[in-house]
């Protein structure tokens, strides 16, 4: 997981057996999963500086699960997506970058 | 106790390998992306199951030099091994990842040996490279920003990681 992450720390946009996003889901815009093998963990992706880096992007991952079948469990991008909205998480990313709180919330997705 | 200012790479050769062999398959996968390949395709083109394909490429230690090499070319690659100086030695930052070496190369004008480097300029890619000109379209360029070290001592531990990108194409493009 640690690679794989890396390899999108590094700023690869794939492969897809490693991590992506969800781009043509319209319910789960902001999704992103990182994989491997049986091993996925959920999260979404946000721009937390705003003013200083705008293109700065931050990948919170927040659900751990397994995947056996062929299609992702909806029920977690879900959960992800209203984890990205409430206010303890955006306080908790604020905390890292102020400048995710306040000013600049159209930055956020 | 472990040293949290090294990367994890440095706890020993074999996570340093793992990491490295990881970062090639990462190019493969994304070269058979890229062209649609499916994997039963490429497994015949390199002369091994699906299944054996699939299992060294999900466990990144089971590649050897040669299978390397026979991995590259089914995908219609080619290897080099490079050696390379960064400043780190002791390993703090981890090992560069192998895709900002190839964009180099394409960037310098994709130079056959030194004489061609010398004369090549900058962001020169040939015209009729169409794996760069495909590679470029699917995959804006980005650079990367080592913060990982203090979002893993942050108060959020589901933070992980964060990067830098140019511009704002993967930024409109994948977010908005």
């Amino acid at each position: 997981m640690r690679s794989n992450m890396e390899v999108w720390v590094a700023g690869n946009n794939g492969p897809t057996t490693k991590f992506h996003g969800f781009p043509n889901d319209a319910d789960h815009p902001h999704g992103f999963v990182l994989k491997h093998r049986e091993h996925r963990l959920y999260g979404f992706l946000c721009h937390p500086r705003p003013k200083s880096s705008p293109s700065f992007q931050l990948c919170v991952l927040c659900i751990y699960a397994e995947k056996w079948g062929r299609y992702t469990d909806k029920a977690e991008l879900d959960r992800v997506e209203e984890w990205l909205l409430i206010s303890a998480t955006v306080q908790a990313i604020g905390r890292l970058y102020p400048e995710y709180l306040g000013e600049g919330v159209k930055w956020k997705m | 106790m472990e040293n949290v200012k090294q990367h994890w790479t440095a706890r020993s050769v074999d996570d340093f390998a793992y990491r490295i062999a990881s970062d090639f398959v990462a190019q493969i996968e994304n070269k058979l992306e890229g062209s649609g390949t499916g994997r039963t395709k490429f497994a015949k083109a390199i002369g091994v199951t699906p299944g054996r394909v699939s299992q060294v490429l999900n466990n990144p230690t089971l590649f050897n030099l040669k299978s390397m090499v026979s991995y590259a070319d089914g995908a219609g690659m080619k290897v080099a091994v490079i050696a390379y100086e960064d400043d780190d030695p002791k390993n703090n930052r981890g090992p560069i990842n192998a895709q900002v070496f190839t964009n180099c190369w394409e960037r310098a004008g994709c130079p056959r040996d030194l004489f061609e480097l010398s004369g090549a300029p900058a962001h020169a890619i040939r015209q009729n490279d169409f794996s760069s000109q495909s590679y470029y379209r699917h995959y804006p360029l980005t650079t990367p920003i080592a913060n990982t070290e203090n979002l893993a001592h942050g108060p959020i531990d589901r933070v992980v990681a964060g990067r830098q990108t140019i511009g704002n194409n993967v930024l409109t493009g994948r977010t908005q």
